[in-house]
This record gives C-alpha cells, structure tokens and sequence, in this order.
C-alpha cells in the first residue's frame, strides 16, 4: 500500500508546486511561436510535452491547467462538503418526519443523470470557471449527507452522547462538539475521493467547451483543442488525458489509504477468538 | 413477492413526479421564450400574450406543471427547436440504440467483475490481487471520453481494426438479420470497450470487499466444517450472498453509468439517446434537453425497482425493506 | 482418538504477533465427553478451529493434533476436507449465523447429506426429514423448505445439530452451542445433545464458559486462561478442590445450584 501513497502525494504535491511557483518562472501559458503556427511539434528538447497548433508550449500549459484541475476540484469538493455535512448532521440529528423528507429529496436528486444536468445548467449560466466550480459543488452533496447522516444516527444512540446530554450540556454544543467531529472521518475520505469526481467532470465540461474557456488552459480544454489533430498529433491529447488520470488515481489512492487508516471496520484481517 | 412489486412501483410515483418538477422548473427557468420563437415579427403584442393565454402561460406555475405533464402523459413533450419534429418521436428512435448499447455492456460488466472479484476477495493481498487492485483504480481514474478517443487513436487510426464511429453501414439498411447484427457489433465494440473499462473497475473494487465480507461470515466456516469442496463455498455458498451488495451498487450507480455513456455516445456519434442529447445542449435545444431529462430519468427509476426486484428474489429475508436502507 | 501435543498458535497481524494458544496438551478417548472452560480470549474457541484446520491464514500452527493416528495439521487442505465433517463435526455458537441465509435448509442439508453418503438427491431429502423429526423440529417435511431467518435460534441450533449428526462424525466438537441461547431454550438443546450423543456413540469436545454446563456432562474438564491450560481433572475434583485462582474465580461465578 505504501508505495501508492508515496507515488500520489508526490504527484500532487509537485502539480501543487509546479501550479504555485510557475508565475515566478517568467514563462507565458499563452505566448505563440508564430513560425510553429498550424504544425504541432513532437516533444523535443526544447519542448519537453511538444506544441499545440498555435505553437504554444504543452508543458507550461499543462502546468496552468494543473493549477485549475487542483482549484475547481478543492472549491467543488469543500462546496459539497459543507452542505453535504450541514444537511446530513441535520437529519440525522432532528430525525423523524424531518429526515424522512430530506431523504426522499436526496433519493430523488441521485435518481438524475447528474452529468448531463450540470451540461444544461452549464449552457443556460456563462461557462467560466466559478460556475464550473459551483455547479459541480451543488450538484454532488448528497453522497456526503447520507454518509453523515448514518453517522450521527448511530453516535446519537451511544452513551457519551447521553451522558453528555445528562450532564446538562446545550444542543447545540452536543451538536457540533461532540456529534459532529466524530463523523469527520468518513467525510474526509470521501473529500478525497469527491475531489477526484469533481476534476474528472471538470475534464468532461471543460472538454465539451463548457467549462473554463480558452485562452485559459485547463486539461479539459487541451482535450478539446486536440479533436482535430488527433491523428497527426497525438501527444496533443495523450499527454493532458495521463495528466487527469494521473492525478485522479492520485486521489483515489489517497482517499483509500485514509479509509484503511481511518476505519477500524476496513481492516481485512481480524483474529477470531 | 407481486404484491413487493407493486409496492415499489406505486412507491415510485412520488419520486418520478418529483423529478419530473424538478425537470420543470429548470425548463421553466431556461432562457429564451419558447412562444416568441415560433411566431414570426409581424405579430402584435397583444396577439403574444393571447397565445400565452392560450397555452397557460399566465397561469401559477403548479397549474402549468400539471398541464404539462398531462401533455407528457399523451406523449406530447413539444417540438424541438433546431429540426422541428416532436420531439417524443425522437427520442423513441434513439431508444434502441442506447438499450443495446447500456444493457449491452451491463451484462458484459457483470461477467466479468463478478468472478474477478470473486477470486480478488478470495486471494486478497496476494500479488495476484495487487495487480488487479492497481488496474482497477486506473480504470476508475481514467476520464472515459479520453480513454473513447485513446481506443479510435490505437483501433482506428494505428491498427484500423474498428471504424471511429457510427451504427449501422447506410448500404446495409435492407440486409438480412445476421448481417446487419454483425455490422452493427462491429461498430459497437469500441464504445462498448470504452464503457465496460471503467465499469469493470468499480465493480471489481466493490465486488472484492463484498466477498472479503461474505467469506469472513460464520456460514462459510460452517460450510468449510461439513467438508464442503473450496470452489462450491466461493461460486455456490458465497456467490448468491455476494450478489446482494452488487445489486446494491448497481441501483445507486445507474445514473452514473447512464449519463457518463451519454458522453462515450457522443465521441463516438453513437445514435442514441445520449448524443442526440448532447447535440442538443451545443444547439439549445431546451425540449430536446427536458425529454432526455425525463427519459433517462425514468430509466433510472425503473432500473432501480429492478435492482430492488432482485434483491428481493435473491435474498429470502427481505420483502419489506427496499435496497436503499442496507 | 484424539491427541493433542503441545500445541501452539500464534496470529500475525501487520507487525504484531498475538500468542493465542501457549503449548497445550489434551486427549480424547472414544465416546468420552470433553470440557474446555475459559472465558472470551483465552484461545479456547481458536483450539477448536485448528483440530478443524479452518483458521484464517494469518495463524501459524505448530504442534501436533493427532486424530486415530493421523497427523491433521501435515494434512494439505484436500486431504483435511474428508475429515472434516465425515469424521468431526463442529457446532457453532450462533446457529443462525452459521446457516446460510440464502438458503433453504432443505438446500443446505441435502447438499451435505449428499458430499458425505453417497445417496441420491430424494434419498437425502427424505434422510434430512427423518434428521429434523430426531431433533424434534414440527412438521419437518414442512419446514424443511424454509429459509433459516423463518426459525428461532433454538430451532436454528437444532438444525445445525441435525445437519452435522446427518455426517455421523466420531468426534463432535460443540463451540459454546448455547451461549447464544435463552435459558430455557438452553436447557432443551443441552438434553437434546445428551440424548443424541448416547444414540449415536460420538466422542465429543464441549466449549463453554460455563463451568456448571460443562460439570453436568464431562468426563474430564480442562481449564484454559490466557492461552495455557492452568488446571485439568474431573469435574468433581476440580469442583472439590481447585487448585488454581482462576478456577476459583469460575466457581465462584456460578450459582450455588450446581452443587447439590
């Protein structure tokens, strides 16, 4: 296990790094060599990744567009927490007729083909990044309210939170002191594993030009921009596609590792007595 | 166990109205006045507002919902904006191509996640398991219209073994049965491929917990007790037990599996319900849009009340509980 | 006609090693009855499941357990199968759990019958009837195509008991076969095993925590903690004059009925 934890965070830590430091490196996502125009290069010495159609270097955008994957899957994946976590914490907790409700209404959101929604909401708001970021937020809580719900459930029943209760202490201290920390570990994980989704959908938006826009580069939008030369210039679409899957496997090895880490009930091996 | 049946269906009708609201009010809230587009300049004001009327558009938008879904009911979801035609009519034709295509690589799916995860939950963290358990995570990560673009890179372009894209040769159109099958095979594989890949990467996650699971399960023991062959415990005892949690996930995976298909339909211009759908999103097509909301939702539905048949027929203790609470 | 020598097993969990059983050693004569008394943890229930070699891979043996003079741990897993159940047979704890719940008991009983006698398909269904009537289960040819969830645990108990008599093992090895029970259900099943094992002339390896239970019907009782075995004798030795605390303890822990 350990070396696919090792392989992920240095993966993402140097997309992470590469991402923060690039502005210093006086190098232009956007600059053209005007000479290379219409003919993408092959990767060279010169560069590393090869050239798009407009003579832009791969490299430096494939940096750029790491820095967007990072951003639009971090804001997604914390939008979808938070009301994921707000609204299972409250139906688990008031219960009754309450989360009766709630629940149907998360059933019925799951039951949606939720890619193919985010593409309408996408064409009827003005695709630019902060939507892309807020619709894939709003559009993937329900996972993580059930997750959080079944957790409050079945901390409400046990006896800290009784003996908490009998000792006076408010509602809404119990709530988010005692409640909610114990159910942050399956929470986490899914962040981890939500944050893979959220660039994955980036991808497929950015891809079908609805998600961020050029000149911006994202490894979305390099896909779409290699369509037309995939047969004379496959790096174009190679490279980016190994980049997203790269970094999703990433954070799915990680959000594996925690839950392994994190959840006694994971572990495979147990002595019978 | 009909009497199960009916009540999931009848438990269903709240959802499906549900949804279809929800389709409603995002149709609703679409930009662009579906009456000015089909009247032309020369109309006056007050003839706009009388068609509005006409059609209820002054009315609260709860009495709209129920008119429009009395409409839905006869089959009249409205006419689409780009080619004109109903648009019921054009999703009914896309139907097959995408039954074929989803049920298709459902079943190829199962096939082959289930042994796989069978033997992976049985040998677990052996090198045979690690190995298994790599390539599935990469098959989960890998972004599908990307892997779609990757298999016509390799089968199309290098190896020009499958076509890039399509459904049925157009000279083929009157060829006997077996010849059009076999056409139509040969232009599904590479979507089919694209699909199962990524399918077969959850299940066999998933499958290979359930069985780790299953076998660590006092009845195993039991059966191991009265001598029972190893082989008979993995495929017979652990087998029908293992069959409920995939059940399980493929209820709650289905839209998932529908709408990322949508987009494989797409890059490879597979003629169902999905790249028509797509098409529509790029034109603005808004009613072409809601009905392909509406119909897959449906699908959805249905093929979670199968999921929850299923599971019901597999496992004698429940007939009451749906698949939702375990 | 069994023998077990100095026994000893050791469970790898990552970096840790848990010593569960420390070298014991114990014998069971022919149609003798024998008890092993010790409380959750100390290695009872994991002895047990090695004489069956149905410990998980994460154990390592060693030691020797001899059954009519055959060494069962050199035994590969296919050898180890045809002793099991055809010559022990084990009850679990939990009845209910250790009936598969997606089958009827019909289907797991004729499976059974059918791997140890060589009979055909109806043959076994009506053996496995006839089995449930000796186990006092009502209206057997009726039940018996019910589903395990559809009985009580007594009841469940007892078709487990069927299914492993339906064997006819020389050994028995009852693990706690009515921890999980209630007290009257508990007093049923015991006569029940009483009854049977007169019947069919088994020797039997009775687990329990319980020092009265296993006093009423043992030949010899062997007391296990924290892995050894601290003190052995009859019963009625033991109850007399225990030597060690541990033992002192367990006595005290039952009710003064036992000592009439």
């Amino acid at each position: 296990m350990t070396y696919k934890i090792w392989f992920s965070i240095v993966f993402i830590l140097s997309v992470l790094l590469l991402g923060i430091l690039v502005p210093f490196f006086g190098v232009d996502p956007l600059l053209m060599d005007y000479s290379l125009m219409g003919t993408p290069q092959p990767p060279s010495w010169q560069h590393f990744f090869g050239t798009d159609e407009l003579g832009r270097d791969i490299l430096i955008r494939c940096i750029y567009g790491g820095r967007i994957s990072l951003l639009v899957g971090f804001v997604a994946v914390s939008i979808s927490i938070t009301t994921g976590v707000l609204v299972g914490v409250l139906a688990g907790y008031i219960g009754g007729s309450f989360d009766e409700i709630l629940m149907r209404f998360i059933d019925m959101l799951m039951a949606l083909p939720t890619l193919f929604l985010i593409l309408i909401i996408q064409v009827m708001l003005e695709p630019n990044i902060i939507n892309v970021m807020v619709v894939i937020g709003v559009t993937s809580w329900m996972g993580v309210a059930r997750i959080v719900r079944a957790e409050v459930l079945s901390l409400k029943q046990r006896d800290f939170i009784v003996a908490a209760r009998s000792r006076g202490i408010t509602e809404f201290k119990i709530l988010f002191k005692h409640l909610l920390p114990h159910s942050l570990n399956p929470v986490i994980v899914a962040a981890m594993l939500g944050m893979g989704g959220a660039i994955l959908t980036e991808s497929v938006l950015s891809f079908l030009g609805l998600g961020v826009q050029p000149p911006h580069a994202s490894w979305g939008n390099m896909l779409e921009n290699s369509l037309g030369y995939l047969r004379d210039a496959p790096w174009m679409a190679l490279i980016p596609g190994v980049l997203i899957t790269l970094i999703v496997l990433s954070l799915n090895f990680l959000g594996d590792g925690l839950w392994l880490l994190l959840d006694p009930k994971a572990k495979d091996n147990h002595v019978r007595n | 166990m009909l009497i199960y049946l009916i009540k999931r269906l009848i438990a269903a009708i709240p959802m499906l109205l549900g949804i279809t609201f929800i389709s409603f009010l995002i149709m609703k809230m679409a930009p662009g006045d579906p009456v000015s587009i089909f009247l032309n300049p020369s109309v006056s004001l007050a003839d706009i507002e009388q068609v509005k009327k006409n059609l209820g558009f002054d009315r609260s938008i709860f009495v709209q919902y129920f008119v429009w879904l009395k409409h839905v009911f006869v089959g009249d979801l409205g006419y689409s904006y780009v080619t004109g035609k109903p648009v019921f009519m054009s999703l009914v034709e896309r139907l097959p191509a995408t039954l074929l295509l989803s049920i298709s690589s459902l079943i190829i799916i199962l096939l082959i996640t289930v042994p796989l995860g069978l033997i992976c939950g049985y040998k677990r963290n052996t090198w045979e398991d690690d190995v298994v358990t790599v390539f599935s995570f990469l098959g989960l990560s890998i972004p599908s219209f990307w892997l779609g673009l990757m298999l016509i890179l390799v089968f199309s372009f290098y190896l020009d073994l499958f076509p890039t894209s399509g459904f049925l040769d157009p000279l083929l159109y009157d060829a006997p049965f077996f010849k059009k099958f076999t056409n139509i095979a040969y232009h599904m594989f590479l979507p089919l491929l694209t699909i199962i890949i990524g399918g077969i990467a959850g299940l066999t996650r998933y499958n290979r917990f359930g069985i780790i699971k299953v076998l660590a399960q006092d009845y195993i023991t039991a059966a191991r007790a009265r001598g029972v062959a190893e082989s008979k415990i993995l495929f017979h005892h652990a087998f029908r037990n293992i069959l409920l949690p995939i059940i399980t996930i493929l209820g709650l995976d289905l839209p998932s599996l529908i709408s990322g298909s949508y987009i494989i339909e797409y890059i490879f211009s597979w003629p169902g319900m999905g790249q028509l759908g797509v098409q529509a999103v790029f034109q603005r097509d808004y009613p072409i849009l809601m009905a392909t909301i509406l119909f897959s939702s449906i699908l959805i539905i249905l093929g979670t009340i199968m999921a929850d048949f299923c599971y019901a027929y597999v496992d004698p203790r429940i007939v009451k509980k749906s698949s939702h609470d375990v | 006609m069994l023998e077990i020598k100095d026994l000893i097993i050791d469970f790898y969990v990552k970096e840790n090693v848990v010593h569960a059983v420390k070298g014991i050693d114990f014998t069971v004569n022919d149609s003798q009855t024998v008890g092993i008394v010790g409380e959750s943890g100390s290695g009872k229930s994991v002895t047990a499941l090695s004489i069956m070699g149905l410990l998980p891979a994460t154990a390592k043996i060693q030691g020797q357990v001899n059954f009519k003079n055959t060494d069962l741990l050199k035994l590969n897993n296919d050898k180890m199968r045809s002793y099991r159940g055809a010559k022990i047979g084990y009850i679990f704890q939990n009845p209910l759990s250790a009936l598969n719940p997606v089958f009827t008991i019909a289907n797991q009983m004729v499976e059974t019958i059918i791997l140890h006698r060589n009979v055909a398909k109806i043959e076994a269904r009506k053996m496995a009837i006839d089995l449930l009537d000796k186990v006092k289960i009502i209206d057997p040819h009726k039940r018996i195509d019910d589903y395990p969830h559809q009985f009580s645990l007594g009841m469940c108990q007892r078709i487990m008991i069927a299914m492993t008599l339906s064997m006819q093992p020389d050994l028995l090895i009852a693990d706690e076969p009515t921890a999980s029970l209630d007290v009257t259900t508990q007093k049923e099943i015991l006569e029940l095993m009483d009854e049977l094992k007169e019947l069919y002339n088994m020797a039997m390896i009775f687990i329990s925590h319980d020092l009265g239970v296993v006093a009423e019907r043992c030949d010899y009782v062997h007391v296990m903690y924290l892995g050894n075995i601290v003190e052995s004798g009859n019963p009625r030795d033991l109850f007399e004059n225990p030597k060690h605390d541990y033992t002192k303890k367990l006595l005290n822990a039952i009710p003064k009925i036992y000592f009439k």
